[in-house]
């Protein structure tokens, strides 16, 4: 009989919840015991409501009925992220699940959009991105699966409720065999090696394991407190440092998008719910005080709100995740702010890799090598985009301003650079965000390049024009033919919908 | 300044690719090229490709066969490398039969495991095949293309004379010019019209070749052979007419460069190297060009995108061709692939995930441990299933002709296709 390996997790927030549902699915029982700890006293940040579509694949994974896991988390669909004054105080755009337009004999789209005039002749670039539109005019269905049709090529994800949804996993797990202990740990015992042996409660008891996955949030228990890992601090990037959250009611035929709303020293947002409204203001307190904040915020989403809760947070990662036997997920391996919603795909991301590399003992040092190479790439990748709505702004507060100076990452410069000169974004193989999601941004926050592709220049920009003017009422009409989001949500509660297999990409199915 | 004159400087069959390509994809953008022909330095008249020449003659309106066959093509599963241990064969084919069988590998490591001299060609069709000594097409089976993935050389001169005779018909505009230095060129009269060159160089080329044997006594075999002595690497190459025997530099190992400088892009692609073909890189150097095709040669800051992509590439290169040889430090994938049998995201598509696959069992590294999702079943479960796909894969390659017999139907085929 070989001896079971023990693994524990600290704690019980959505990222402690979703490694114990992914390891209990697939590391076999027969080898390992999964133990999940997590203080009722400390509690979870009860945040993080806005998905990617990755978030389908990851249920899908976990055998997870979506209709049911709507049901249960109370959630609406979501195609896109609407950003409002971001870029300039009037600016309004969407970064839609989808492509906009088609690439054409190699071409990108935007490269046609911008030759034919751009916004002044075509209107906005939105207009050719179906995710955004539908998402616009509060309407939603799944994608079709005729490669031909306009309407395959988008994805979608969830508002989702974060405290369900951590309950619902919670139940999966607990019944796939994951023992699950209410306690506060008070001390950290390590091996001679530097190695973690075992975890000491508050009531005494000791919880020795082979692998400690640290869940407990920005505290960091394990990964920080124990084993001194180091922090990079990106606050110099991305420097908004606190947050106050509240919720309203639910809003009768919610937006199919998530808001965010930019304010003079930050961001607001706003995540539709069935049963309620998630709101948040996100600031940098050098610029706005916690005062004006609150009052942001209750101005703009009315009477109906509870009291604002105060959140703080250093923008940053881990220097290493893994370290020894332990492994961070969640906000104890690092923070980017919730701009992009890109932290639940985060951890995500770094649960399938440490699957992936599993077993991941103590002698696993190429795996924790090449786990760590593997999230700081995802981490720098998602940091360049969060900080380049930051940076691409024309707007007056000195917050902005000050963000328009700030000296960028080189990787992030150099691709600003490439894409004023050319009107290209390289692409990169590892990694959330495509060309099609930079050049969302800037043309949304009115970067545009000095030139576009050559390889066009033989098209008048006339024909272009038409065509492309043609493309969108095309698609204007479809979304017309597409359910409120309201009568989605409906039907899918009556437990009528059949939904699509999840996609791999953050865009649906691709047209390229 | 738009570039309306892209002039490539170099010489034969890298010359006419880049030719073809570039004029494939600009022409109608009212770009004109300009191929300056130097005398040629090398004297390696092979020259071998993975599939990208199938899909190069397909976008010129070619038949890739009929070319293939008027250029004394052969076929190539892979290449075996004598100094590997089980049989040292190492293909892009994928193991097993399709991708569907996901952790098919991880199978196979297993029954490994148990198996030790298992040769890693045992587990794709492309392995079995090349061992047996026998060929054909996935055109009966396109559900298993992947795993009969092939590459092919032929005669580089003769591929070199059709691209540069569809070259010219297709407005490509051609001079030949002495070995002068390129700075002069760009001062004369043909050469100041020019907005963007191309410079190509090959300044690693191998050693000239050893001996080129007509294909009277011996068989082609569907396989490259290399084998390791002291300080170079023979590789053997059957072409349908003849056999070539060339030397390879290990210290090291010819490795190709693309770089972007003002308004030149030098792309250094050596004629021959050990596993991974040149052309493929020389190919994948002009579709990032293109793909991010500037407005005006000097771009700055899209040059710097493209350097730091195709360094990527030559990294991602490099690391393959590190492991291959003997006596290097490990790298990130086989440490990697040590621990838990898995490979680091790679950024390009310089190695196939197959090649690296078969070097690592071919260089022994036994991983600690395989995929976590197949630890529920037991060996009794998981090798008869691994063994079932393998007799498949052996029934398939089983059922192709011999190669010799390929070989000849093939230069039929081609002689009806052209009427010679
Ligand atoms: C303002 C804000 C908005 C956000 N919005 C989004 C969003 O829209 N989309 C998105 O994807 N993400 C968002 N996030 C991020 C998201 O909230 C988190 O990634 C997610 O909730 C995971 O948190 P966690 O489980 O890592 O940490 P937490 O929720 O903080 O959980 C920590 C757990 O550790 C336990 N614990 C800690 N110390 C101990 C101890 N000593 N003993 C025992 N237990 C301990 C706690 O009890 C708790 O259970 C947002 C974050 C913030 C701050």
């Amino acid at each position: 009989m070989t001896t079971k390996r023990n693994i524990v997790i600290l704690g019980g927030g959505t990222a402690g919840w979703m490694s114990a549902a992914a390891l209990a699915k697939f590391i076999p029982a027969t080898h390992y015991n999964i133990t999940l700890i997590a203080s009722g006293d400390i509690g979870t940040v009860g945040v993080g409501e806005a998905t990617i579509p990755h978030i389908r694949q990851f249920n899908e994974l976990l055998g997870i009925d979506e209709n049911t896991f709507i049901k249960e988390v109370g959630a609406t669909y979501k195609l896109a992220i609407r950003f409002k004054g971001w870029g300039k105080a009037d600016s309004d755009y969407c970064h839609g699940f989808g492509y906009s337009g088609e690439v054409i004999n190699d071409v990108e789209f935007h490269h046609y959009y911008l030759r034919a005039g751009g916004a002044a002749t075509l209107g906005h670039y939105d207009n050719y991105n179906i995710a955004a539109l539908a998402a616009r005019a509060h309407r939603f269905s799944y994608p079709l699966n005729n490669v031909n049709d306009a309407r395959a090529h988008f994805g979608y994800a969830f508002h989702i409720d974060a405290s369900l949804y951590a309950n619902y996993l919670r139940k999966y797990s607990v019944a796939r065999g994951v023992t699950f202990i209410d306690g506060q740990v008070t001390d950290v015992l390590t091996h001679p090696n530097g190695d973690i042996a075992s975890l000491e409660l508050s009531d005494g008891q000791q919880l020795s394991g082979d692998l400690f996955i640290d869940c407990s949030g920005f505290r960091g228990r394990l990964i920080e407190q124990a084993l001194a890992s180091g922090y990079e601090n990106w606050q110099h990037w991305l420097p908004c440092d606190s947050a106050q959250a509240a919720a309203s009611n639910a809003i009768d035929n919610p937006p199919s998008y998530t808001l965010s709303a930019a304010h003079q020293a930050g961001w607001r947002w706003q995540i539709p719910l069935q049963h309620r409204t998630g709101n948040g203001i996100v600031y940098a307190s050098e610029w706005l005080s916690d005062e004006q904040a609150s009052e942001q915020l209750i101005a703009a989403i009315g009477d109906s709100a509870d009291a604002p809760r105060q959140l703080r947070f250093v923008t940053g990662k881990r220097k290493k995740s893994w370290v020894n036997n332990c492994v961070a997920i969640g906000l104890a391996s690092g923070f980017l702010e919730p701009l992009e919603s890109t932290s639940l795909y985060l951890v995500q991301a770094a649960i399938e890799k440490l699957i992936e590399y599993f077993p991941a003992t103590a002698q696993s040092h190429g795996a924790r090598d090449a786990f760590n190479q593997y999230i700081d790439t995802e981490y720098e990748r998602v940091r360049d985009f969060l900080i380049f709505h930051y940076y691409q702004n024309q707007r007056d507060e000195p917050f902005w301003r000050a963000m328009s100076t700030m000296q960028l990452p080189d990787s992030l410069q150099a691709r600003i650079a490439q894409f004023k000169e050319s009107g290209h974004f390289n692409a990169y193989r590892q990694g959330l965000f495509m060309p099609v999601s930079w050049t969302s941004l800037a043309l949304g926050q009115a970067l545009r390049p000095d030139t576009v592709s050559q390889r066009i220049n033989h098209i008048e920009p006339g024909a272009i024009a038409e065509r492309l003017s043609r493309y969108a009422l095309q698609l204007d009409n479809l979304v017309t033919t597409m359910p409120s989001h309201q009568q989605a949500i409906d039907s899918t509660e009556k437990g009528a919908a059949h939904y699509p297999a999840a996609s791999h990409s953050l865009y649906g199915a691709s047209n390229k | 300044m738009t570039i309306r004159h892209v002039g490539i400087y170099g010489h034969g069959l890298a010359l006419q690719v880049s030719a073809a390509l570039l004029n494939h994809h600009l022409s109608d953008a009212g770009v004109t090229i300009h191929t300056f022909n130097t005398p040629a330095s090398s004297t390696v008249t092979v020259c071998e490709w993975d599939d990208t020449l199938l899909r190069l003659c397909q976008q010129f309106k070619g038949s890739p066969l009929e070319w293939l066959s008027r250029c004394d093509g052969g076929f190539s599963w892979g290449v075996h490398c004598d100094w590997l241990a089980d049989d040292g064969f190492i293909g892009p084919a994928l193991w097993g039969l399709n991708a569907n069988q996901q952790e098919f590998e991880h199978g196979v490591l297993r029954l490994k495991a148990q198996q030790p001299t298992r040769p890693v060609s045992d587990f794709s069709i492309a392995g079995q095949a090349a061992r047996l000594g026998r060929f054909n097409f996935a055109s009966q089976h396109p559900q298993w293309a992947e795993s009969m993935q092939f590459t092919v050389q032929c005669d580089a001169g003769k591929l070199s004379d059709l691209l540069a005779a569809s070259n010219e018909a297709n407005g490509v505009q051609h001079y030949s010019v002495p070995r002068d230095e390129l700075s002069s060129l760009r001062l004369s009269d043909d050469g100041k019209a020019i907005d963007l060159w191309i410079h190509l160089t090959d300044t690693s080329a191998p050693q000239p070749e050893i001996s080129a044997t007509p294909l009277t006594a011996s068989l082609p075999l569907p396989v490259t052979q290399l084998s390791l002595q002291e300080d170079a690497l023979i590789k053997r190459v059957w072409l349908s007419n003849q056999e070539f025997c060339f030397q390879l530099n290990t210290s090291p190992l010819a490795a190709p460069t693309a770089e972007w400088q003002d308004d030149t892009i030098v792309i250094d692609v050596p004629p021959l190297t050990a596993v991974l073909p040149p052309t493929s890189f020389l190919v994948a150097s002009l579709e990032q060009l293109l793909e991010q095709w500037p407005a005006q040669a000097k771009s700055a800051a899209n040059a710097a995108a493209y350097n730091s992509h195709m360094q990527q590439y030559c990294r991602e290169l490099n690391q393959f061709n590190q492991a291959l040889l003997p006596g290097n430090t490990q790298g990130m994938p086989e440490r990697l692939f040590a621990d838990c049998a898995r490979l680091p995201v790679m950024e390009t598509d310089a190695v196939s995930r197959w090649q690296w696959f078969c070097l690592l069992c071919g260089k022994g590294v036994v991983p600690a441990s395989t995929s976590i999702a197949l630890q529920n079943d037991p060996d009794s479960t998981i090798l008869p299933l691994v063994e079932k796909v393998t007799a498949h894969i052996s029934s398939t390659a089983r059922a192709m002709p011999e190669y010799s017999a390929f070989l000849q139907q093939f230069e039929n085929a081609g002689v009806n296709a052209t009427g010679r």
